[in-house]
């Protein structure tokens, strides 16, 4: 079971990383919007590609936490300390390659969710220091851009190696999770893009980051939402370590149970 | 001896160049261009009440005695604020703060009233920035 997931995981990997490659040729980030409106309506396939890419992403998170869980409930650590540690980031990344994602639809709500995040960033002690990084003053999604399409992918791919010893998917799983990726895509629509002009009156972050959007509403500081968000990769890594794991689990298992209420029901 | 010594050499070469470009590199990337630009509007372009200038995301509040220019990013956490002239309220789709028309924060989670920006009327010409 462990194994088939992990593997599952990774052909959605592959899936997700070569629909986001056919969509590059048709983003252009100097005008995003319209570019993902006519990748949407215009170009040939450009649904059919937007909705695998979506999909694939959406199902590849929720394969890694499924192989987080199954991992953790395992008695013993079958890796080296490296091997987890790479684990740790990949899946750090991938929040992170998500959260580009959802930028990148340029939406209203893309909008805000980037200038929420910059705010975070801005108002953090040391994290401010990488705002540069995000920020470009004539085309606001360029950078995002450039860290989704390449740097991000390629250090994800890099994490994956040193995590799995291999970037291989045999054929049977990658089919599997080309097949589940059509699938979801054809039974679910995705949520609508709001268009920039309109007055929307409540606008949504990503799924992960309900959470910390509710936490501002009650306005927690910045600097107390992003220890928050970077809690749970630090009782990974400490997971490896800590040798009752069970105090580890509790800890993992509480935050979520926390971060899960927070999101569903502080609104 | 000799041999070994540049084999030693050439082996922190790469770090040495590494090492070097650390620096230009990094100022290069990090490097942040000033986004507070001059602009200038005119002033019969803009009718009493509240103007949103979306290129420059900004709002301009005229009445007939002043003229106001507010940041439209709401001071919690830079959501671009929607006006709602029925309330005379500007509200944040993101956190829910409201601020008055004429920039007063009244409640939500953000701790300021909006940012001014300064201005000077010229030739009946509004110069921003």
């Amino acid at each position: 079971m462990s194994r088939t997931v992990s593997l599952i995981t990774l052909g959605l990997f592959f899936v997700s990383l070569l629909s986001g490659f056919v969509i590059i040729f048709a983003y252009h980030p100097s005008d995003a919007f319209t570019s993902v409106q006519k990748i949407e309506f215009l170009i040939p396939f450009g649904l059919f590609f937007r909705k695998l890419h979506y999909f694939s992403s959406e199902a590849f998170t929720f394969f890694l936490l499924l192989h987080i869980f199954l991992e953790l409930s395992k008695k013993k650590i079958y890796i080296n300390a490296t091997s987890w540690n790479y684990s740790v980031l990949s899946f750090a990344l991938v929040i992170v390659l998500m959260f580009s994602g959802f930028v990148l639809k340029a939406d209203l709500s893309a909008n805000a969710a980037a200038q929420v995040a910059y705010s975070l960033i801005k108002d953090t002690p040391l994290l401010k220091n990488l705002l540069p990084l995000f920020q470009d003053s004539s085309i606001f999604y360029y950078k995002f851009f450039i860290w989704h399409i390449l740097f991000l992918p390629l250090i994800l791919g890099y994490a994956i190696y040193k995590h799995t010893k291999t970037l291989h998917v045999e054929a049977v799983y990658f089919s599997i999770a080309i097949g589940l990726s059509l699938l979801i895509s054809m039974l679910f629509s995705m949520p609508k893009d709001i268009i920039l002009s309109s007055k929307a009156k409540q606008l949504s972050s990503p799924w992960f980051f309900e959470g910390a959007e509710n936490l501002l509403l009650k306005s927690f500081s910045a600097l107390s939402i992003n220890l928050i968000l970077i809690t749970p990769f630090i009782l990974l890594v400490a997971y490896f370590y800590i040798k009752p794991k069970n105090i580890a689990r509790i800890l993992l298992f509480s935050w979520l149970l926390a971060y899960s209420y927070i999101s569903v029901f502080l609104s | 001896m000799l041999n070994n010594t540049r084999r030693k050499l050439l082996k922190l070469l790469p770090f040495s160049v590494a090492g070097v470009l650390t620096y230009p590199i990094g100022k290069f990337i990090f490097f942040s261009e000033n986004k507070n630009k001059e602009f200038q509007l005119s002033l019969k372009n803009i009718k009493d009440g509240i103007t949103k200038i979306k290129k420059h995301d900004i709002f301009i509040y005229k009445t007939p005695d002043k003229i106001e220019v507010f940041n439209a990013h709401c001071t919690h956490m830079g959501c671009i604020l929607n006006y709602y002239k029925d309330k005379k309220r500007f509200i944040c789709p993101c956190h829910h703060s409201q601020f008055t028309i004429d920039g007063f924060r009244i409640k939500g989670p953000a701790q300021r009233d909006l940012d001014k920006i300064s201005f000077k009327i010229k030739n009946k010409k509004l110069f921003i920035g």
